[in-house]
């Protein structure tokens, strides 16, 4: 294969103005085959004029031989993925096809290859499982080439989203929670993992990848389902080998070898915190969130993965929580700052969810307590705008509540509100408008006795609200009775 | 300088290449660490033969053969074994032949390959000279992978670095019938251990190279005269040797008596080794082993 | 005393190069002057059977009656009786516990004590026997041209100028072909063994009550003191009538080791899958293994192979058999 200069331009396919819809990636095919032309055995008998040859015989040294895959079946397969030193990444799919042509026994590995820039590999999420989920869409994993020396690019369709949430589940089923977990907690902590398990190989290792966040995934090299070659292990090796003469090869390596199923026992729960909360998620059933989640994740987002996983725990638990406990989440994600997008946006959901939370138990709380409940809001909303909109809705929905009880206690509620912060509750306002019209009118109405029974009421909110008809008010009260002063203290 | 002053015990016989202590295999080429351990045993480097060709030219059947024959004495040698890795490839090709079947392919993963180390003295000749030997079994693509792209294998890259000499085995049968590529891969392979062996610029390669001229039992006239086969059938390659190489004789070699084929379910054919004859298997070793006694050791 | 189980091995070169010796010059046989008497000359040539066939021919020879019964004697000594038996082949190329095997009947038949000798296959080269059309199928006429010696003189390939080496005289006979084999044996007026015929002679399995077989002549395990395989050490072949102590009960030698045998029959073997094993042109049995000959379990009289027909290989040889029916000469000896 001579050199060919790097291909820029297998990348993205893409209208000026719309978003790429597919991906240009090169072939190769590595396999063994008789030629009449003489070269026999495993070789590359095709790929795309694009790859060079450097590239060519790194897909040599990772592709698996004879007999390459763990499984017996004829329609076993297997998957690897490398960062070639170009700094392409390729998929490599293998499967058997038939028998040893040479006739010297043992079936016969056929390996296709697919090269793509890392801007192409990341249109379809940094999962490999993808890649070759797009292959197979177009019929490219059942076609054998046996005599074409040149293969065209591929054109693969992106996933409009990510996949591969039934290889989570079988793997969930398989192998438990704790195990896929402890996996991609492993992986996460920098570590290169040889996995040797009964289950489902590449569901598996598909499952590891997409619980790790998006970003990462092209950092972890995989094989999976192919005969163990210490040449060919990357970062995430899945197997079915026998572990002592794994462990043996690898000797002298940072390498962690486990034997790993259910009749194992579980492993140590694991010690990274995304780790952890993919565990939770994981055994709570909430695959698809966790999923969704780790495709999320930007380059910047990295950095900021211990608290994006805080906003994860905090918006789990908010299900649960009491209002006590929502509005003490809520302060604590109004004081912090957040520095990457997916903690920004995360945040954000919280704290909507959070007054959605107490408007929701505004409208719960019993009658007898809805006084109280409005005192810790006005303590949560206290501090700023922000957080006054963070309470705004449950106050509203609590005075409505209110309304039920007459005046007296609108009145208080809105009192206390005005004092926190006179000029935050924009809809409150208008809520204070009409209950100050509601008093007047009450006014109107009432006896000089209950007007002085709740003249300091009066007086306070007329302290605190500027509202021409609650002045007008406190001049009628102050000719009713004793002398009401502008403060609303009592007379002397 | 003793084995022990010369390497540490974690660099790789092969490349060199330092690795952490217990490492069974080393990080860099795949070959096995056990190797310098047992170098460090007998204190003293092992000679290198490296055995050379093409995917399914019979290096693995010729090395099978020749250490068997070597274990029981044939030619005058004695050879021991050293560790019991090194006995696998001899009787994985004795137990396949004698039940009328090849080995299996040797597969391309270096970590898969068969190393053997030996110990070999020659009763005839230097009764109290030992050798210590070491025969790698490669799988031919990785060569031809290596050939068209150096380093990829760097087992491959360090073994021929380090080696004392060369078996380039060549399948006669297929010269004989008029196909080119046997002489064209020759050369390029020739080519290859052109530049690993050349000492300096314009000078011939003095590490002694036997080409062995396979499947000679297809073409018995090769057995006649292997170099006149070699002239008429293989001329690229006997032009390259005369040119670049200062140490060069030919052999014919055969270890099957007689060839049938079948078909398998693919319709692939199967050859079946009907019996074994070997036959010129020990005259290159013997040729090769007086040319590096001649030679100071590496 | 202590029993001794392991005898170390003398320091003897073992085998290096196949068959054909190098370092001697190569002296060629001398000439024979044929009789012109036709008679004497078939005695000269060791035709005996064909002396025997032919006898109403000499009815008015001089010499003819006691030329007869001197062929009679001859072939007397040079051949033995193998008794009637069964043997059963192997019908698969790995010859495992329940692989199919197929049981044949074996007549008694003579056969040759020893294998055809260079000098014995010198007269049949000097008679100019290449030339006689009538010794070879058709289907051969056109590959008679390539069955020549070093020099391109009719004879086997490693002869010269059509003579052998002398040193070899005594030596079977290689570097022929199946078909120069049967027409040799065609040529004295008898016929190759069949390949359940040369295994009854090999394996002795008469009819009995017992039903035995022996895997070697002499024998069930394997003494390579007793015959010429690559681990006897020797590296080439060895004169027809050495390893006296390897023959078989009726003295036939060297069905063993030394060569490989023609036997007339074609090698009908399957894999165990049952597909056929083919080669490029007919295989025909062969029998015996041979001085080169690696794994003992291929030396014994059991082992079913073959080589392709015109196969002229420095391992092959043959010996020669006859029906008990074409010996009217051992009838009246009975």
């Amino acid at each position: 294969m001579d050199p060919r200069p790097d291909p820029r331009h297998a990348g993205q396919v893409t209208t000026p103005d719309a978003q790429p819809e597919a991906v240009l990636c090169d072939q190769a095919v590595f396999t063994s085959a008789r030629s009449p032309l003489g070269p026999q055995g495993y070789r590359i008998i095709a790929a795309g004029e694009h790859l060079s040859s450097r590239e060519c015989s790194e897909i040599v040294t990772h592709a698996p031989s004879g007999d390459g895959l763990c499984d017996d079946a004829p329609a076993a397969e297997g998957l690897a993925f490398y960062r070639l030193s170009s700094g392409r990444c390729c998929v490599l799919h293998s499967r058997y096809a038939g028998k040893e042509p040479s006739g010297r026994g043992g079936r016969r590995t056929y390996t296709l290859a697919f090269v793509l820039d890392e801007a192409g590999f990341a249109r379809f999420h940094g999962n490999p499982f993808e890649v070759v989920r797009a292959a197979r869409s177009l019929g490219a994993l059942n076609q054998e080439v046996t005599t074409r020396p040149s293969l065209p690019q591929l054109r693969l369709p992106c996933p409009p989203r990510p996949g591969g949430a039934a290889s989570v589940d079988r793997s969930v089923a398989g192998i438990g929670a704790r195990w896929i977990s402890h996996l991609a907690g492993r992986l996460l902590d920098g570590q290169t993992i040889i996995a040797d398990t009964e289950m489902d190989r590449l569901a598996l290792a598909e499952a590891v990848v997409l619980v790790i966040p998006a970003p990462l995934r092209s950092s972890v090299s995989l094989a999976a389902n192919l005969r163990f070659s210490v040449g060919r292990c990357g970062r995430l090796t899945v197997v079915r080998e026998d572990v002592g003469r794994m462990r043996q090869l690898m000797r002298g390596r940072e390498v962690w070898v486990e034997r790993i199923g259910p009749d194992r026992g579980p492993p140590a729960p694991p010690d990274h915190p995304w780790a952890a909360l993919a565990e939770r998620f994981l055994c709570r059933g909430r695959q698809g969130r966790l999923l969704d989640l780790a495709a999320q994740f930007g380059p910047d987002d990295v950095a900021a993965i211990d608290r994006i996983v805080a906003a994860c725990i905090d918006l789990d638990n908010m299900e649960s929580a009491s209002a006590a406990e929502l509005v003490d989440t809520a302060a604590a994600w109004l004081d912090r700052r957040q520095t990457s997008p997916l903690e920004r946006k995360l945040a954000e959901t919280l704290l909507a969810n959070v007054r959605e939370r107490l408007e929701s138990a505004a409208g719960r709380t019993a009658e007898e307590d809805l006084v109280d409940f409005w005192h810790e809001l006005l303590a949560l909303a206290e501090p700023s705008e922000r957080a006054a909109g963070l309470a705004e809705p449950a106050l509203l929905t609590a005075l409505r509540r209110a309304a039920r009880h007459g005046l007296p206690t609108q009145v208080q509620i809105l009192t206390a509100a005005a004092r926190a912060s006179p000029r935050a509750y924009r809809r409150l306002r208008t809520e204070a408008a009409r209950v100050a019209a509601a008093l007047v009118a009450w006014a109107d109405a009432a006896s000089p006795e209950e007007i002085a029974a709740r003249r300091p009421l009066i007086s306070a909110w007329a302290a605190c609200a500027e509202d021409s008809a609650l002045t007008d008010l406190l001049d009628r009260m102050r000719k009713i009775g004793p002398a009401v002063s502008p403060t609303g203290a009592e007379p002397a | 300088m003793a084995i022990t002053e010369q390497y540490t015990s974690s660099e790789c016989l092969i490349c060199e290449r330092t690795n952490p202590p217990g490492a069974m295999l080393c990080s860099a080429c795949g070959a096995p660490m056990s190797l310098i351990e047992e170098a460090a045993i007998q204190q003293r480097s092992p000679r290198i033969i490296t055995i050379l060709g093409e995917s399914n030219v019979g290096k693995t059947v010729y090395l099978g053969f020749l250490l068997d024959m070597l274990s029981k004495r044939a030619g005058g040698f004695e050879a021991i074994p050293k560790g019991a890795y090194s006995v696998n490839l001899q009787q994985s090709v004795i137990s396949h032949m004698n039940a009328r079947q090849f080995p299996p392919k040797t597969p391309l993963e270096v970590d898969h390959w068969k190393w053997a180390y030996y110990q070999v003295r020659h009763y005839d000749a230097h009764a109290d000279e030992w050798f210590d030997l070491l025969l790698p079994d490669m799988a031919g693509e990785a060569l031809a992978q290596e050939i068209e792209t150096p380093q990829t294998y760097k087992a491959i890259t360090g073994l021929l670095a380090k080696s004392a000499g060369a078996l380039v085995l060549i399948d006669a049968a297929v010269a004989a019938s008029g196909s080119p590529h046997p002489d064209y891969f020759a050369l390029k392979l020739m080519s290859y251990v052109d530049r690993q062996f050349a000492t300096k610029r314009g000078g011939k390669a003095r590490n002694p190279i036997a080409i062995v001229l396979c499947k000679a039992d297809y073409c018995p006239e090769c057995f006649d005269n292997p170099r006149a086969f070699a002239e008429t059938n293989l001329n690229r390659l006997w032009n390259i040797c005369q040119s670049r190489f200062a140490n060069v004789e030919f052999f014919a070699a055969s270890t099957v008596g007689s060839l049938g084929f079948a078909h398998d379910e693919d319709d692939n054919v199967v050859p079946v080794p009907l019996h074994a004859a070997p036959r010129g298997i020990l005259e290159p070793f013997e040729w090769i082993l007086d040319r590096i006694r001649a030679m100071p050791a590496k | 005393m202590a029993l001794r189980l392991f005898q170390r091995k003398p320091h003897t070169r073992g085998p290096v190069s196949g068959g054909v010796r190098t370092a001697q010059a190569f002296v060629p046989a001398p000439v024979e002057k044929l009789a012109s008497d036709p008679l004497h000359a078939l005695c000269q040539q060791e035709r005996y059977n064909v002396i025997i066939q032919r006898r109403r021919e000499w009815a008015e020879h001089p010499d003819g009656e006691r030329l007869c019964r001197e062929a009679a004697v001859r072939l007397e000594s040079r051949m033995a009786l193998v008794p009637a038996g069964r043997v059963t082949l192997a019908q698969t190329v790995v010859d495992a516990p329940g692989a199919p095997e197929v049981d044949v009947e074996v007549e008694p038949f003579l056969l040759d004590i020893h294998a055809v000798t260079n000098a014995q296959y010198q007269r049949f080269v000097d008679a100019g026997a290449y030339e006689d059309f009538d010794l070879w199928p058709r289907a051969i006429w056109p590959h008679l041209i390539h069955m020549r010696d070093q020099t391109g003189k009719p004879g086997p390939r490693y002869w010269r100028d059509g003579r052998h080496d002398q040193k070899l005289a005594m030596h079977p006979v290689v570097g022929i072909s199946w078909y120069e084999a049967a027409a040799y044996a065609r040529w004295i007026g008898q016929r190759l063994p069949t390949e359940a015929e040369w295994q009854m002679a090999a394996t002795w399995r008469i009819k009995s009550e017992t039903d035995l077989l022996r895997r070697f002549p002499w024998g069930d395990a394997m003494d390579r003191t007793r015959c010429n395989i690559w681990a006897s050490g020797i590296g080439h072949t060895v004169p027809v009538d050495a390893y006296p102590e390897g023959a078989a009960p009726n003295g036939v030698l060297q069905l063993v080791g030394n060569v490989w045998e023609w036997v007339d029959g074609d090698l009908n073997l399957t894999t165990t899958e049952g597909k056929p094993i083919v080669a490029e042109m007919d295989i025909k049995a062969t029998r015996g293994g041979a001085f080169d000959t690696y794994f003992e379990s291929q030396a014994t009289g059991l082992f079913r192979t073959g080589h392709i027909a015109l196969a002229r290989l420095h391992n092959i040889g043959f010996r020669c058999a006859l029906s008990i029916g074409d010996a009217p000469w051992l009838r009246e000896a009975v």
